[in-house]
């Protein structure tokens, strides 16, 4: 497996820490996930073999540190992955960076508590695969409100745990994974943003299938939404407010992971580009010097080294999951990584197709571009572009950005 | 409770839209589990900015600064605030 230099060697750098070397490698289930990407797009269907290979090299809990059980693996490590599973396929790159950042969130936030620890534990051992419920009906589209509370049992009913019921627009891989992280208001009368995180193992919750995922890319996400009904004990809820967890892990490490999975779509593209542009040369013989298409290439290539050098840097600013200094990266940069990187790699896959003319614009074929543009797409759509840079204008009274650190 | 706790307050109940009352929320509690933003704090820390005649320092842009109200006042005592 290759991979431009740029990442590879930021990335180098991140993990030369010395901890241990992780289990299984990630040539196996990219390469897995890459003779699957075709039909798991096609069939609008969730990536089943590459997440199995990902879960038999022991990759899907690679966060766990190794005081919880797991292999200590680095942010930059599952970085590495989501880069290498994306550039076989977008969506079984996209399920596994919201898995990891899901864990990520577990990981900073469970502290000594038991049970979150238990489940680490465990989630290493089988491989399980963890699915955010943050999305509700009913609170448009905003991360940090919550409708749903825990209600408590009633007092006759053998099983005193709390009855929870969510609504959920969208649960990614909702009906492929083995445990939800679901974000639900502290309590009966607590506010709307006033928020935890419910740990629901596989034996707490039933899904109840209400809406489906019919889109134009990233169809193996299977982002379909239900209706949970889950019955928690106390010592499943994070005791770390969500508004926290949110700000200091989930919505960092989600924009960093996606931002390494989207490079990855766009490499492979540019892979497809180069070939599709050398194909057409060596058939008419030219020279590579102003052959066309190559500025193209040129220009992706161009966008794709900015981005890497973006993450790279978010990476460094960033360290890791619960670290004190990833508390204080600036919601500014996290944001600015998200914007930018959405948008540089959607438009070097567009350059790709400007390069690889015809035989890229074919939806077969070896060079074809179609899924890599249609699931790049979701890249400034999800979590829509317009509305972070509106939040980011404003934080421009805030902490002054952080210049000059480029070494 | 001091003046200049109190203007510390006024300035979350005016500017910061949180989920509990800023008048009786606990001088240590968390106030980004109370529905505190990044977005909020900086217009909490212009609401204090004027209402002190003083300028946040860089270093004191922190999330820890924006914790609780008795961070805030901590905060705005050591940077001379009177109130």
């Amino acid at each position: 497996m290759t991979s431009p230099g740029g990442l590879a060697e930021a990335i180098a750098a991140e993990s030369a820490s010395g901890t241990a070397p992780l289990p299984g490698a990630i040539e196996g289930p990219a390469a897995v996930a890459a003779a699957h990407a075709e039909a798991v797009d096609r069939e609008g269907r969730f990536p089943a073999e590459a997440i199995a290979a990902l879960r038999q090299a022991g990759r899907l809990g690679m966060l766990v540190p190794a005081a919880m059980g797991g292999p200590g693996g680095t942010l930059a490590d599952a970085v590495r992955d989501c880069f290498a599973v994306a550039r076989g396929c977008g969506s079984a790159g996209m399920v596994l960076a919201m898995h990891h950042s899901q864990m990520a969130c577990l990981v900073a936030h469970a502290g000594d508590a038991a049970w979150p620890r238990e489940y680490l534990a465990r989630a290493v051992r089988d491989g399980l695969l963890l699915a955010s419920v943050t999305s509700e009906e009913g609170v448009g589209g905003n991360l940090r409100r919550s409708l749903c509370a825990p209600e408590p049992a009633a007092a006759d009913d053998p099983d005193q745990r709390a009855h929870l019921v969510k609504r959920a627009t969208n649960i990614s891989y909702g009906a492929h994974a083995s445990a939800l992280l679901l974000s639900a208001r502290r309590a009966p009368d607590a506010a709307e943003a006033d928020q935890v995180l419910w740990l629901l193992g596989p034996d707490d919750y039933r899904l109840e299938r209400t809406g489906g995922w019919e889109t134009m890319g990233m169809r193996g996400t299977r982002s379909e939404a239900f209706v949970v009904r889950a019955r928690a004990g106390a010592e499943q809820a994070l005791s770390t407010g969500f508004g926290s967890i949110a700000t200091e892990t989930m919505t960092p490490v989600t924009h960093i992971l996606w931002a390494g999975l989207w490079i990855g779509i766009a490499a492979d593209a540019l892979d497809r580009a180069r070939a599709a542009v050398k194909g057409k040369l060596r058939k008419s013989g030219g020279s590579a010097a102003g052959a066309p298409g190559t500025p193209r290439l040129a220009a992706a290539t161009e966008r794709l080294l900015a981005a890497e050098a973006l993450l790279a840097s978010a990476l460094r600013r960033y360290g890791e999951p619960g670290s004190a200094q990833s508390r204080e990266m600036r919601p500014a940069e996290v944001n600015m990584l998200k914007t930018a990187v959405s948008e540089a790699t959607l438009d070097a896959v567009g350059q790709c197709l400007i390069a690889a003319g015809l035989a890229g614009y074919r939806v077969d074929g070896a060079h074809a571009l179609s899924r890599h543009l249609r699931d790049l797409w979701s890249a400034p759509l999800m979590v829509p572009n317009d509305a972070i840079r509106a939040a980011s204008a404003t934080l421009m009274l805030g902490p002054r950005p952080q210049l000059g650190r480029f070494l | 409770m001091t003046g200049i706790e109190t203007a510390v307050r006024d300035a979350l109940a005016s500017r910061a839209r949180l989920s509990t009352d800023a008048k009786a929320i606990g001088a240590e509690d968390d106030l980004f589990d109370r529905g505190l933003t990044s977005l909020m704090t900086v217009d909490v820390m212009l609401a204090l900015e004027a209402r002190f005649d003083l300028e946040f320092p860089e270093e004191a842009l922190t999330r820890n600064s924006f914790r609780s109200v008795a961070s805030l006042r901590d905060l705005l005592v050591s940077l001379g605030a009177a109130a």
